[in-house]
């Protein structure tokens, strides 16, 4: 793969928490703790522990450019992320590479049905900002539940419903400024 | 119109004032002969990192935005160099294909500390005694070879006149990170009682205690404490804190990164090496720091026409209260440290502080002596008929019973006279991407109200929670916090 200083700067855009994806890496801290503390309980691991999630493998959908996937393996998680953006994986591999610690995640351009008829398989999959997008929520829905081991966990998050946020968020945010 | 800030590719130190314009990380080592910590025999080495603005708006907003954006790309702290931000995406780039390597290896930590003082360890013992951060990797760079040496202070010595008043918040925040038991093994000495006078008719009254005689008490008992701080020789905390790093964690990995002059780097636990990256630089070296300097870093703040001469007395009988006394020059502070003796601070005029210090020992006695407590008026009466009046409004606190009480003699020097220049600093942030300025470096203040290591231990607290917080959800360290923001409700 071709790097240029070009897409060195798409990589930077990105994950620039100043920059135009500011709205949502100033959101990942507060779902970062809430999905730590919701998912220490459901699997029963120690939450003062510095790697909570070792041993336990886990999906990022739509992962973007890795911003949920890298603070989940930093975690102890074993992480896959996949995008239906070819880009997106792109950038996503070229900033988790610098870090040992995130260099171990695993990276697909594909989308929730291709793996579930590879049949994989995760104790957590996460679906953050993703359903408003996907053409049939239902069907994924279904998706999303056969990627989990019995025993999992399946994590969704969307936009709230209400007239503010569809003020800020929808019309403001992506339409007009293209943040998200 | 633009200025064009510079085309050179080759910055020595003078120009490193291009760094204010723009946002620059730090190489440790690879910062030139002048810096007191980090010595390098290879100054042609330093990469320092600097934007050049354009002269059409367009393009430098894109250039700023580009170059700073892409400088968080460094997952290591360093300073580069480059004349435009399209040189730093290729300096980024050859980052990515390995090509950037120096001959010697570069030793990574998660934290480099640069400056191994009372707040730059507080911080080390913070981060080792919270489990979350327990297994960091943290480097304190400094260039005091007592650091290594990890002896206690002799007991005999007499009190150095290097001292500090610590808070009971402060005291808190050290018993927590378990250093707060060495001090109290050493030398030091709780007060629970102040007071603090005003010399009236030449200097603007700063307070007002209700009987308006231009003194005031406090006692530590008015809010139901035992104490309300503790005097603590500079030596004893800094020793105390190393202590903690010793003995308390025995499996942290802190590296002592010791430097001395002319030679290169040495490094105590490792093979030498002579380059050190971080995640994130900690910038704890003090009111001329360098990190602050090299980082571009603004501050504000002036030079204050005025010098402190610090000094151990000695007194006959032993003293629990602290005393302060608001001179038109000035004022003078005596802290006592313990064992009849106290610690003067006493601030004036440049000229003033050089005379004093120049006078034999007797003679700066007695002028000690006539500070605290003659000249400007007779010694005010506590119980005047407007204070019984006004008796039955004010709360019954113990010091508003107690008498104005005359601070004891000076009956000799017990130490040399030190005298130090006093200015006011604040940049105008603490924190950038990876790095960040706790303590002096980030803000320095003026003696008289004894505040500057105590917020210099609440950074270490605040910056340790933070750090903590972040490494618990997995965030890069290095990243400063945003700001939530209420776009998604």
């Amino acid at each position: 793969m071709m790097i240029t200083v070009k897409f060195i700067f798409h990589v930077a855009f990105r994950w620039d928490a100043e920059g135009p994806f500011k709205p949502l890496h100033a959101l990942n801290p507060t779902r970062l703790a809430f999905i730590r503390s919701t998912l220490c309980h459901h699997f029963r691991k120690d939450p003062d522990s510095a790697r909570p999630f070792e041993g336990l493998k886990f999906i990022d959908v739509g992962c973007g450019g890795g911003i949920l996937s890298e603070p989940l393996a930093r975690m102890g998680a074993t992480v896959t992320g996949i995008d239906a953006v070819d880009k997106n994986i792109k950038i996503a591999r070229l900033h988790a590479e610098s870090d040992p610690a995130t260099s171990s995640i695993e990276y697909l351009c594909t989308t929730a049905e291709n793996l579930v008829d590879e049949q994989r398989q995760f104790d957590a999959v996460l679906a953050l900002e993703v359903i408003e997008h996907v053409a049939d929520p239902a069907e994924f829905c279904k998706s999303l539940a056969a990627l989990t081991v019995p025993s999992g966990a399946t994590v969704i998050s969307t936009v709230n419903r209400t007239m503010r946020a569809y003020a800020t968020a929808i019309v403001a945010a992506e339409y007009i400024l293209h943040w998200v | 119109m633009y200025r064009v800030i510079s085309r050179k590719s080759n910055l020595d130190v003078a120009g490193l004032h291009v760094l204010r314009r723009f946002f620059c990380n730090v190489t440790i080592p690879e910062v030139s002969a002048s810096n007191r910590y980090i010595h390098s025999n290879s100054t042609d080495k330093m990469k320092v990192f600097v934007g050049v603005r354009m002269c059409f708006v367009a393009l430098l907003t894109r250039t700023e935005l580009k170059g700073r954006c892409a400088s968080g790309m460094l997952s290591k702290a360093e300073i580069v160099v480059v004349k435009d931000a399209w040189q730093l995406g290729s300096y980024i780039l050859q980052e990515y294909k390995g090509e950037n390597q120096s001959e010697n290896g570069i030793q990574e930590y998660d934290i480099a500390i640069v400056g191994g003082g009372m707040v730059g360890m507080a911080l080390a013992c913070s981060l080792a005694s919270s489990v979350l951060t327990r297994k960091l990797s943290v480097a304190i760079i400094d260039d005091n070879p007592a650091l290594t040496s990890g002896s206690g202070i002799n007991k005999m010595e007499r009190p150095d006149p290097r001292v500090s008043t610590i808070t009971p918040a402060a005291i808190s925040f050290l018993e927590n990170i378990g250093a707060w038991k060495y001090v109290e093994q050493q030398r030091h000495a709780y007060f629970d009682k102040m007071q603090v006078k005003f010399a009236l008719f030449s200097f603007p009254v700063v307070c007002m205690d209700y009987t308006g005689l231009g003194y005031t008490r406090y006692n530590a008992r008015d809010v139901n404490k035992e104490v309300l701080g503790c005097v603590v020789e500079n030596k004893v905390l800094l020793s105390s804190l190393s202590l903690c790093m010793q003995i308390g964690f025995n499996g942290y990995t802190v590296k002592y990164v010791v430097h001395q002059d002319g030679q290169s780097i040495r490094k105590l636990e490792l093979a030498d090496g002579t380059n050190v990256a971080a995640k994130l630089v900690v910038g704890a070296d003090g009111g001329r720091s360098r990190v602050r300097e090299l980082a571009g870093f603004r501050s504000t703040g002036r030079k204050y026409p005025q010098n402190a001469i610090i000094c151990t007395v000695e007194h006959s009988i032993s003293n629990h209260c602290a005393w302060q006394r608001f001179l038109p020059a000035g004022p003078i502070a005596l802290l006592p440290i313990g064992e009849n003796f106290s610690n003067i601070v006493w601030t004036m005029s440049p000229k003033e502080s050089s005379d004093r210090k120049a006078m034999n020992d007797e003679d700066f006695v007695k002028a000690v002596n006539h500070a605290l407590d003659y000249g400007y008026g007779p010694h005010p009466q506590s119980k005047s008929s407007i204070d019984k009046l006004f008796s039955s409004f004010t709360s019954d606190v113990v010091s508003s019973n107690e008498s104005f009480e005359v601070p004891p003699n000076a009956v000799k020097l017990a130490s040399d006279r030190m005298v130090f220049p006093l200015s006011l600093v604040h940049t105008d942030t603490y924190a950038k991407s990876r790095v960040v300025l706790i303590g002096d470096a980030a803000h320095t203040v003026h003696p008289l109200a004894g505040q500057g290591v105590n917020l210099g231990f609440g950074d270490a607290s605040a910056l340790s929670k933070v750090i903590s917080e972040g490494t618990a959800v997995g965030i890069d360290i290095g990243q400063v916090p945003s700001p939530r923001i209420s776009l998604f409700v």
